[in-house]
């Protein structure tokens, strides 16, 4: 059943998405149906990978190595599988989108195309992060630029230029891993699978590992907001006005931190390892850097972006270092932080949307927005570090791998948190500043119900895995 | 056994958040005072037959152990919760006396709350359940002061010192592999980065008690409300600093930086806290520092070698509390107005309720000074008669203010309503502090005495108003030294910073840089394609050329 069931996962966005792709608008021009059909597809979707939680058999002490049995796709090419870790990343995507889905509530005319590519993206994304082997692997990588480029040029409201940058900076990547992913194979008896759980124990030797290793590296890398890399995701990040896209380009980035996670060796060549703490580095700098620009920026979008890709890569430096048991707690954090990330994106884009009726600044603006307000704080909290997610414990943990590596970069990485949680606090005290409200501003909305309801959903599922991280599996 | 009082007010908590018609909200306040009173009654009895016994709850599992709430009762931990359960009981008492709350049901409910988790934080011996308890405090804590402006710099300025304290239990987290608390010392001893550690968790304790230089976002609640503010000090951040030092005294003690920079600032603080108390006319800002200078007392008891929490400490906290009190029935009975030279007693009736509150303030300060007399040696005769002195002078100079002659009288004022005279938390206070001192205390009465007759000569005496004048410090009553000091040293420069970066890494160095030298690259290359693709019998020529001459050099290295 377990087989069936992973290819239903994958496999019922990209059916729901043609369904999408067929209902009618409105009278009033709004693709209503359309938005209906994805939330349905999607919470099916979800109910499904809880079944496959279940059937993992998951307990405590065993999260790692439990495994779903290998599915071969008709004619043997594609392989998938699932652990806890893929299973929570997958889930994880799945609430972000659904999220993505009811901030569109405010957006105007037809969102037939937004909402079609959004579940084409969501069956690729199931299809990399269940992929079993290297080439089930590589293929969903590539493809996974598809639906995005469709939606940042054609969808978001990014111009040519940005679509054409997000295109380059992904070909490259996916260049290079091909280019890694060949010498692997050509190394390797071609005719057997590589499976990924074993990708990491591949012996490499002299430049030829040089050359393997530094594909791998770069093609994830270039996925990831790491200095200089990160100009393709923040030029996109700052053009786009669709919430729904801004929730799938910020989901792109987990892509490289997955692989790096199931790819990186656990013996690296000596040159290599020799750049890795070089690495640490840059990572640690584009935090700071990040953290800065997010202090001193004005604007919200700008804030919950480097917020965001702050805590990417404090992630990234925990699959960096030396020891394997953060992989659960990176899978438990990433869980909960996706979901914060996803309802401020929400609720920032309702924010901005109602502050642009207003001739000055936004301040105080949650005065007269009190579901928006409340929504807003308690996912600040959660999303800042306060004990009411498993962001809290999970974090503390993967901070303390990271500082007993290096307390250097892990003390920098705990600052640039600390710079993060300030501007995003500093933020809503200034939203809900009574003192700035002009008059004039009677004609803000709150948030609906229905997203208030789906805010409030989400607090909870926070809340409870603060308490017991699978507290869904049964 | 304290696990089941844990348990009765998280239930009794979370039952007053229930939502009820308004006519019931005194009902539940009552009965949550009632219930709550039983439990105090129920701790007591406990603490004296020795009840001793440990609950344990996995809370989760980790590679470095499993994470327990651990709630043990010990005599040590009953002595350390006693002072914040009185000091609860005490707040909803007034919460039920004096009409503050729009929904009383809700404060108690919130109070109860923070004393649940000051309960869970006195028993935590594992860093998570620590630094958890600490962050839940500081949440319930910033619905506490409910103000924005009062809460803005306070959420910050506690977020940044907890950030602080999960930066150093994570680092001995990782270093010791394990997350129990008692192996503080060992880690000192053998461990690394034992400077690094003392001076964020020196920088973190220091913002968290509010002492001299970060105490800036405690003025700040003056902008809260009052009978919210008065419990700040001792159910909120700067008590949760005092456990947070008793637990950690034994790291932090071991450190020569530690023992130097503690004293100075301590100092520091009683000096400022005093002068704060006499110049300061707000009451608000007065009752924070007095506060300030009560904490830097009870820190400077709380670090010597000797230090074991004992009932003359906790009657020290919760005559503190009492103290604040007092301020709040002083505010109530000038007509709710902070600047309290502006509104001396309009009417007979008032300044009677001044005179009652003066008493009471006298009865407090007995209790504290007999308390303080129990526990002096610690501190030696230097502290023990600066601080007895300094804080006598003050509180005496605040009356002297209040009663002050007629020029100073507010014409609008004497238009208000008269407020009613309530008898009943004057003689309660009076009651529970000579419980406190006769019961404790019985040999120190005639300091006790002795004191009270030492306030009501230096109240007469006036002598602060005598050597200086309004004049001279009026200019003061606005001045914020501090917060105009961290925006210029810490935020405009980050802010600064960030702009200048945004705008030299990625407009300036990848935009017209990298970025643009690719494109440029790009283009120079495929023009000097186009050129060589023109046609021509003379390009041609030179491409069969080329080819020969990589077909020669490669057959040449083949060895062939």
């Amino acid at each position: 059943m377990a087989e069936y069931l992973l290819l239903i996962v994958i496999l019922l966005p990209f059916i729901g998405g043609l369904f999408v792709a067929a209902s009618h608008n409105g009278d009033d021009g709004v693709s209503r149906n359309a938005a209906n059909v994805a939330v349905w597809v999607v919470c099916c979707n979800i109910l499904l990978i809880l079944k496959l939680f279940s059937l993992l058999g998951v307990d405590q002490n065993g999260l790692q190595t439990a495994y779903l049995p290998w599915v071969v796709a008709p004619g043997g090419l594609l392989s998938f599988c699932a652990d806890i870790l893929s299973l929570m990343i997958v889930l994880s995507i799945h609430i972000a989108v659904l999220i993505g889905v009811f901030s569109l509530r405010d957006s105007c005319g037809s969102q037939k195309g937004v909402l079609f590519f959004s579940q084409l993206f969501l069956c690729i994304t199931s299809g990399f992060f269940l992929a079993a082997d290297l080439f089930t692997f590589y293929v969903f990588f590539v493809l996974m630029i598809v639906p995005l480029f469709m939606q940042i040029g054609f969808c978001g409201g990014a111009g040519r230029k940005t679509a054409t940058r997000f295109f380059l900076y992904n070909a490259w990547g996916a260049f290079l891993l091909l280019m890694s992913v060949v010498a692997i194979y050509a190394l390797q008896d071609q005719k057997a699978t590589i499976y990924i759980e074993n990708i990491s124990e591949i012996k490499l030797s002299g430049n030829f590992a040089i050359f393997v290793w530094s594909g791998v590296f770069l093609a994830f890398v270039l996925r990831l907001p790491v200095w200089p890399f990160h100009y393709w995701i923040s030029s996109v990040n700052t053009v786009i006005k669709n919430p729904l896209v801004f929730t799938s380009v910020n989901l792109m980035p987990i892509s490289g931190l997955y692989g790096f996670i199931r790819f990186w060796p656990a013996v690296l060549p000596e040159e290599i390892a020799a750049l890795v703490p070089v690495f640490e580095v840059l990572c640690v700098m584009t935090m700071l850097y990040l953290a800065f620009s997010g202090y001193s920026s004005t604007g919200l979008r700008d804030k919950l972006f480097s917020y965001i890709f702050i805590y990417y890569l404090l992630y990234l430096l925990g699959v960096f270092s030396p020891t394997d048991v953060l992989k659960q707690n990176i899978a438990y954090s990433l869980f909960a932080f996706l979901l914060v990330a996803s309802g401020l994106i929400m609720i920032v884009f309702h924010i901005d949307k109602e502050s642009e009726k207003l001739q000055n600044s936004a301040n105080g603006i949650l005065c007269l927005q009190p579901k928006a307000a409340f929504s807003y704080a308690i996912l600040i909290l959660a999303g800042v570090g306060f004990p009411v997610s498993a962001l809290f414990w999970n974090n503390f943990v993967i901070v303390s791998e990271i500082l007993n590596t290096n307390v250097g970069i892990g003390s920098i990485a705990v600052f640039t948190m600390l710079l993060a949680a300030i501007f995003l606090l500093q933020n809503l005290y200034d939203l809900r500043d009574k003192s700035c409200m002009l008059p004039g501003q009677e004609k803000i909305y709150d948030i609906d119900n229905l997203r208030f309801v789906v805010s409030t959903i989400v607090m909870i599922v926070l809340f409870l895995s603060f308490i017991k991280p699978l507290w869904f599996v049964y | 056994m304290i696990a089941n009082i844990v348990i009765c007010l998280l239930a009794l908590g979370f039952l007053s958040l229930w939502k009820l018609r308004r006519r019931y909200d005194n009902a539940v306040a009552t009965v949550s005072l009632l219930l709550l009173g039983a439990l105090l009654f129920y701790f007591v009895r406990n603490w004296h037959a020795g009840v001793e016994n440990t609950f344990l709850l996995l809370w989760d599992s980790s590679a470095s152990g499993d994470i327990k709430i651990s709630i043990n009762s010990s005599p040590q931990i009953y002595n350390i919760i006693f002072p914040f359960f009185t000091i609860v009981v005490l707040a909803l008492f007034n919460n039920l006396l004096f009409r503050f709350e729009k929904q009383r049901k809700l404060f108690s409910a919130l109070i109860i709350l923070i004393l649940s988790s000051f309960i869970l934080l006195i028993s935590g011996d594992n860093f998570v359940q620590v630094v958890t308890f600490v962050f839940v405090i500081d949440i319930l804590s910033q619905v506490l002061v409910q103000d924005i402006y009062a809460g803005r710099r306070y959420g910050i300025y506690n977020l940044a010192a907890d950030m602080g304290l999960f930066l150093i239990f994570a680092l001995m987290r990782g270093k010791l592999d394990s997350l129990d608390m008692t192996s503080l010392v060992e880690y000192y001893n053998n461990g690394k980065y034992q400077n690094l550690i003392v001076i964020v968790m020196m920088l973190s304790l220091f913002i968290k008690f509010g002492f001299f230089i970060f105490h800036s976002y405690l003025l700040d609640l003056k902008s809260a409300k009052f009978h919210r503010l008065i419990l700040i000090p001792y159910m909120s951040t700067p008590a949760v600093a005092l456990i947070l030092f008793v637990k950690l005294k034994a790291y932090l003690v071991e450190s020569a930086l530690f023992c130097g920079v503690f004293n100075a600032v301590l100092v520091l603080t009683l000096i400022w806290g005093a002068a704060g108390a006499v110049v300061i006319k707000n009451l608000k800002e007065k009752a924070l520092y007095f506060s300030m200078m009560i904490m830097a007392l009870l820190a400077r008891l709380a670090a010597e070698k000797e230090f074991v929490w004992n009932v003359s400490f906790s009657l020290l906290l919760i005559c503190g509390f009492c103290f604040n009190c007092c301020l709040y029935y002083l505010h109530y009975y000038t007509n709710r107005n902070n600047t309290i030279v502006l509104s001396a007693g309009q009417n007979g009736k008032n300044l009677m309720s001044i005179y009652i509150v003066a008493g009471v303030l006298a009865c407090v300060m007995a209790a504290f000074y007999s308390a303080l007399l129990k526990v002096y040696p610690m501190v030696g005769y230097g502290w023990f008669w600066s601080f007895v002195l300094l804080f006598m002078l003050a509180a005496a100079n605040m009356f002297t203010q209040v009663l002050k002659d007629e020029r100073n009288k507010d014409e609008s004022l004497l238009s208000c309503k008269t407020l009613d005279y309530r008898p009943l938390p004057f003689l309660t206070l009076m009651l529970v502090l000579s419980v406190g001192v006769v019961y404790v205390h019985s040999t120190e009465i005639v300091f006790a005495i002795s004191s009270v007759l030492m306030f009501i000569f230096l109240l007469w005496l006036k002598p602060i108003e005598r050597l200086i004048k309004d004049d001279y410090y009026n200019n003061l009553q606005n001045a914020d030294f501090f917060s105009g000091f961290y925006d210029i040293i810490i935020a405009r420069p980050i802010k600064f910073i960030g702009r200048i970066l945004t705008l030299m890494v990625d407009f300036v160095f990848l935009e017209k840089t990298l970025v643009s030298t690719v494109m440029l690259s790009a283009a120079i290359v495929v023009r000097g394609f186009r050129q060589i693709s023109r046609e021509g019998a003379v390009r041609y020529v030179l491409f069969i050329l080329t080819a020969f001459l990589v077909l020669a050099f490669y057959f040449l290295r083949s060895k062939i």
